[in-house]
């Protein structure tokens, strides 16, 4: 608990030069590459010098590859010393899994597999709190898949929520401090917090933003006990980039990922964040 | 299972509550002595002394019962015709179903007859000649009655003694299962040889037993084994109709256990289930046919057990912990359970020792159901990081670290939910927690639940309406069986009980309109086992911590534990009456909708009430439509924020106000019989009744805690002197510790725990505070304060003697003759001498609105001795009492009493309720 935000590591992985249409394959035509290209760009930036966070970048899918695939966070869900590799609702994002194996298994994670055929899950429907685990029951994660999430993290209490359709749970909440839940202000939020608030044995703080998408954030403590959070620009949500300002003694870092969002990633999405010294 | 038993046993019972009563009698003040009182009482006399036994343990059961009396004045005394007084007017053959087997309409009788000599006891106060000529009426009509069972059952007929005696010699007595331990004579003949104080009334007892009139005296005792965390194992011989509570006391006294609310013994019912043996019922009638095989366990798990007292308490409960690992009841990860593994390595072997502690050392000990060779390293390895820790500071840490678990004193019961999906339902100390497979899918805090009901198999919780939901709303599970639901059923009322209320909820009155059983929680709760064992005054007892490999092997033997214990989808049962068969029959053909299941009552009715006649029937039919408005009824009384007294009478206006009701529960009076009776079909909880009352939170108590320490210096204070200066705010668990050491006058000293081999004071005896215990306490309504101070005075001693206008009689009647009043002491100078405890000597009175504990103990110091009498008032009452006016009341009658003495100390603990919050 008290290494809650604590990191060592984060796993990213670049953007495909040769695009294939994906999932959102759609919507990929309406990417500025370049503009994507240089947010990831300041965004690697922002975990390795102002979170001091050692960067693994995955290579970018060759060809083939699904844009979609610089969702990392999507592919395991680590905590401690333990990764849980998913298996994507997606068929073609499988093998994005073996990749981010490796690296886990270099980094000296026990690495788990969701081994059930028919359990789909997506990492990003995973919110670890630092007490418990809540897993959004979504298009794209399966109770099936929760249970792997509860038996790779036996300590913790694992909660389900149901989310529909077109979110993730992470698509409107994450974490903001040790125990401070950045909301979004959607009737699925709200909603969504309310069962969570109902299912949790602890009391966490609401920190309710205006808009879903800025709800996403990255929480971390860097260095002694310096509350630091990653989230989304006053020039994409200016309103509910001054319901951060609430927040004391924080160090407030503002990353835009306009084009990632394209993708209908948020900023947590797109890396893993690991902690060796835990 | 013979007649000849029970009559015996109800020579045995008489006795007892003549003995109870003679003690009150002879000594008063031992009638207002609480549970603690008691208990202490039974350590003092269980001394194992072998030729004595048998009278000992009728002593320890006179006092237990004396106890159970106590704790609730308001059934026996207070209101003889109501509740079970009722019961007496019914013929044994209604109140059970006419298939149970013949003893137990014996024991029917014989509870009803034990009823009424105590009713009799106490409504007239009788002096003991008179008491005996009752007791002679008493068993002539006993006598009568029972022929009339014999008519019923030839062939257990034997009434009289003589028979009885013959009855001895035959073999039928090993029908019992138990070795029967002893015979009329050698009882007859030890009583003789005792010396004690009570000698008299033995004596006088023998001799009407010889009377030809009476039955004689038999004591059976039942082999019972008790199989520790620990892996030992204890045989204990117990009184047959022994309660519960005796067998725990007795393992936890032999274990050196003080804390011992936090743990239960567990027995396996016939169909192999786990149940928890209820201390306040017999244990013969719980465990019925099966073996007295126990089990001691963790029962409530304290959320915090860093708040417990005593490290052997947190040893106890770590043992249970690493039980739970082991069956696979508490999951944890690698890491934590290499983690736990160390600490428990560490606190059983000590630092690490590569001298020592070879290659496989850790193998020897069983920390997982499948210890693999990189668990067995990693803990090792952690193992070599604890060097320094003691083993109290490894179980600490283990525990910090196990308390974080998920299933963490989380009961897990097996159940369907409205679809038929399977289920989990888990009880713990902050709610009710629903699990589909591993996964978490709703949780009920407690606050959030209205009442807890069951019914045959199904088990229903009433939500109080949120803000999701507009409308209170029932949910409803099914349960493998109706044995399943009750058991969750009770483990809810307890856990309930047991952590959010501050002190128990009364077994509800029969006039209180509930079906079925009536069993509540009748232990401590959490906050008075905190408020007692901060009191607990004793060095650390010894104790050794070499378990595991015992552990290892009583796990392979005793299928304690593990997941499958829960609830096992058995239909069919094999329990010992026909009439839970059939019951079970009717379970399969339960409906599972709640709209229907009235009909289902209907159709099982028949089995309930098969003895009893047509009209009876219909009105139980009557009555379960009823339930509801019941329900209502009692919601409207109990939410009246009031005290126990007005709760008692409250019902009785409202059923008088509707009568259809009032005759409702007459009907459910008969039938539901008692909570002794296993059958019981349904039942229900309101958790939230005590709210404002009784709950931590919103608390409309209030309660002043006034110590006045005197001691032996000729001078009277002048109250007006008493300053009350605040000095201390803190938590209700921080209950004042009672200081008798003297004080520098005018010195203000904060309560602080101290032992007594350090210093010779003694932590004040009165360990809780119980309101329902006090019969006349009075108590209004007030606003919810959340707050709790701790007032610690001294009073600067004026030598000049003060006018004492006493409004009241002073209550306190008969410490003043206990004092031994030796010699003057000085002031507080010998603080660092220990100085030799001669006699410590507790008495306790109440009177209108306190309760007076008064501890006089006698030191002798360097030659020296000192009297020094404490004295703790409990007043209870809301803000409309001037509190600081009944603290100068009470020093002023302190002084009153003892004009010899000066007081030294006042210490005034001022508790209005704490929130739970602050409590955690």
């Amino acid at each position: 608990m008290s290494c809650f935000g604590r990191y060592t590591h984060a796993v990213v992985r670049g953007f495909p030069t040769a695009v294939v249409s994906g999932e959102k394959g759609e919507e990929v035509s309406a990417l500025d590459v370049a503009k994507l290209q240089r947010q990831l760009g300041v965004y690697t930036g922002i975990l390795r010098q102002k979170l001091g966070l050692q960067v693994v970048e995955l290579p970018a899918p060759a060809e083939g590859g699904s844009p979609v695939g610089l969702r990392v966070e999507d592919v395991a869900v680590v905590h401690g010393d333990t990764a849980l590799l998913t298996r994507p609702w997606d068929a073609n994002r499988r093998k994005e899994v073996d990749t981010v194996k490796s690296i886990l298994q270099e980094l000296k994670l026990r690495v788990l597999e969701v081994t059930d055929e028919t359990a789909t899950l997506d990492g990003s429907d995973v919110l670890f709190t630092g007490r418990e685990f809540f897993v959004g029951i979504s298009k794209w994660t399966n109770r099936r898949g929760a249970e792997f999430v509860a038996d790779a993290f036996k300590d913790f209490t694992v909660s389900v929520v149901h989310v529909p359709e077109p979110h993730h749970l992470k698509s409107f909440c994450s974490m903001g401090g040790p125990s401070t839940i950045v909301v979004g202000s959607s009737d699925v939020a709200q909603k969504t917090i309310k069962a969570m608030e109902q299912l949790t044995d602890f009391n966490y703080e609401k920190l309710s933003v205006p808009d879903d998408a800025a709800a996403n954030c990255i929480y971390v403590r860097v260095g002694n006990k310096a509350d630091t959070l990653v989230h989304r620009s006053a020039e994409e949500f200016p309103e509910s980039s001054v319901a951060f300002q609430k927040l004391p003694d924080y160090s407030l870092i503002p990353a835009s990922c306009t084009e990632v969002a394209k993708l209908g990633a948020a900023l947590s999405f797109c890396c893993i964040l690991i902690n060796k010294k835990y | 299972m013979t007649t000849e038993v029970g009559s015996a046993i109800q020579v045995n019972e008489e006795s007892k509550g003549t003995e109870a009563d003679d003690s009150e009698a002879s000594n008063p003040d031992k009638t207002s002595n609480g549970n603690e009182e008691a208990e202490k009482e039974i350590q003092e006399d269980e001394q194992p002394e072998s030729t004595t036994q048998p009278l000992k343990e009728q002593e320890f059961n006179s006092s237990i019962s004396d106890a159970s009396t106590q704790s609730t004045p308001s059934i026996d005394k207070k209101d003889p015709t109501g509740g079970k007084g009722l019961f007496r007017f019914l013929p044994g053959w209604l109140k059970k179903p006419k298939s149970m087997s013949q003893v137990e309409t014996t024991e029917e009788k014989e509870a009803e007859e034990y009823i009424q000599t105590k009713d009799r006891n106490s409504e007239d106060e009788q002096p003991e000649l008179m008491k005996s000529t009752s007791e002679n009426e008493v068993v002539k009509g006993m006598e009568t009655e029972e022929s009339k069972t014999d008519e019923i059952v030839e062939q257990h007929s034997l009434n009289s003694a003589e028979l009885q005696t013959d009855k001895e010699k035959k073999p039928e007595e090993s029908l019992e299962k138990d070795a029967d331990m002893d015979n009329e004579e050698v009882v007859l003949d030890k009583k003789k040889d005792e010396n004690s104080k009570d000698g008299e009334v033995w004596k006088d007892e023998d001799a009407s037993k010889k009377s030809p009139l009476k039955i004689p005296k038999k004591i059976k005792f039942m082999q019972s084994k008790v199989f520790m965390l620990d892996g030992s194992e204890f045989t204990y011989e117990i009184e047959k109709h022994a309660k519960g509570q005796i067998m725990l006391d007795k393992v936890c006294e032999q274990i050196n256990l003080l804390e011992k609310d936090y743990f239960g013994l567990t027995f396996r019912d016939a169909t192999g289930e786990k149940n928890w043996l209820d201390p306040a019922k017999e244990i013969k009638k719980q465990i019925r046919s099966c073996a007295w095989h126990f089990n001691f366990n963790v029962k409530f798990y304290p959320p915090d057990p860093s708040q417990l007292t005593e490290d052997i308490t947190r040893y106890y409960l770590c043992l249970q912990l690493r039980q739970d690992i082991v069956s696979g009841r508490l999951p944890c990860s690698f890491v934590t359970h290499a983690l736990l593994g160390s600490c428990a390595l560490q606190a059983e072997l000590g630092d690490y020792d590569a001298n020592e502690h070879k290659a496989g050392y850790v193998t020897e000990l069983q920390f997982s159901p499948n210890q693999t060779k990189e668990l067995e390293e990693k803990i090792s390895e952690l193992h070599k990081t604890h060097r320094g820790l003691t083993p109290a500071q490894a179980d600490a840490q283990f525990l910090e670290n196990a308390k974080m678990l998920s299933m963490y004193g989380v009961d897990l019961h097996h159940a369907k939910d409205s679809e038929g999906v399977d289920i989990m339902l888990g009880v713990c100390a902050n709610g009710l927690l629903i699990y589909k497979d591993r996964l978490r899918i709703n949780r009920f805090a407690w606050p959030k639940i209205l009442k807890i009901s069951y019914k045959r198999s199904n088990f229903y919780i009433k939500i109080r309406p949120g803000e999701i939901e507009q409308f209170e709303s029932t949910i409803g599970f099914k349960l493998p069986n109706h044995r399943a639901a009750k058991r969750l059923w009770k483990v809810c009322v307890e856990h309930h009980t047991f952590f959010r209320l501050l002190s128990p909820e009364q077994t509800p009155k029969s006039k209180f309109m509930t079906l079925g059983s009536k069993f509540r929680y009748s232990g401590r709760t959490q906050a008075q086992t905190r408020e007692a064992s901060i009191l607990i005054d004793r060095p650390a007892p010894f104790f050794e911590r070499t378990s595991s490999k015992r552990m290892s092997r009583s796990l392979d033997g005793v299928p304690a534990g593990g997941i499958n214990e829960v609830g096992l989808q058995q239909e069919s049962s094999c329990l010992g009456s026909t009439a839970d068969g059939v019951k079970t029959e009717a379970d399969e053909l339960a409906i599972k909708d709640i709209t229907t299941s009235l009909k289902a009552s209907q159709l099982e009715m028949p089995v309930e009430t098969k003895t009893s006649d047509e009209n009876q029937k219909s009105e139980m039919e009557e009555q379960a439509e009823v339930i509801v408005e019941e329900a209502i009824v009692i919601e409207e009384v109990k939410s009246a924020p009031g005290h126990s007294k007005v709760k008692l009478e409250s019902p009785v206006e409202n059923s008088s106000i509707v009568p259809p009701v009032e005759l409702a529960a007459k009907e459910s009076n008969v039938s539901s019989s008692d909570s002794r009776s296993d059958s019981e079909e349904e039942a229900e909880y309101h958790p939230q009744t005590k709210e404002g009352e009784n709950v931590k939170r919103d608390q409309n108590e209030c309660k002043t805690l006034t110590t006045v320490a005197m001691d032996s210096e000729i001078s009277v204070t002048d109250i007006e002197e008493v300053h009350f200066p605040v000095t201390v705010v803190h938590k209700m668990q921080d209950v004042l510790e009672e200081d008798l050491q003297e004080m520098q006058n005018g010195k203000l000293q904060e309560a602080k725990q101290e032992h007594e081999d350090i210093n010779p004071k003694l932590n004040g005896d009165v360990s809780f505070i119980d309101s329902d215990a006090m019969p006349e306490v009075v108590c209004y309504a007030e606003p919810p304060v959340v707050k709790t101070e701790m007032v610690t005075i001294s009073d600067t001693v004026s030598p000049d003697k003060t006018e004492i206008a006493t409004k009241e009689v002073p209550i306190v009647q008969t410490e003043t003759k206990t004092i031994t009043y030796e010699a003057a002491q000085g002031d507080g100078s010998g603080d660092n001498d220990p100085g030799v405890l001669m006699s410590a000597q507790t008495i306790t009175s109440e009177s209108f609105c306190q309760t007076m504990t008064t501890q006089i103990t006698k030191t002798v110091k360097g030659g020296v001795s000192e009297t020094r009498i404490e004295k703790r008032i409990v007043i209870t009452g809301d803000t409309d009492i001037d509190h600081d006016q009944a603290l100068a009341q009470a020093i002023k009658e302190a002084k009153e009493q003892h004009p010899d003495m000066s007081v030294t100390r006042v210490v005034v603990h001022k508790e209005t309720e704490l929130t739970e919050d602050g409590d955690e």
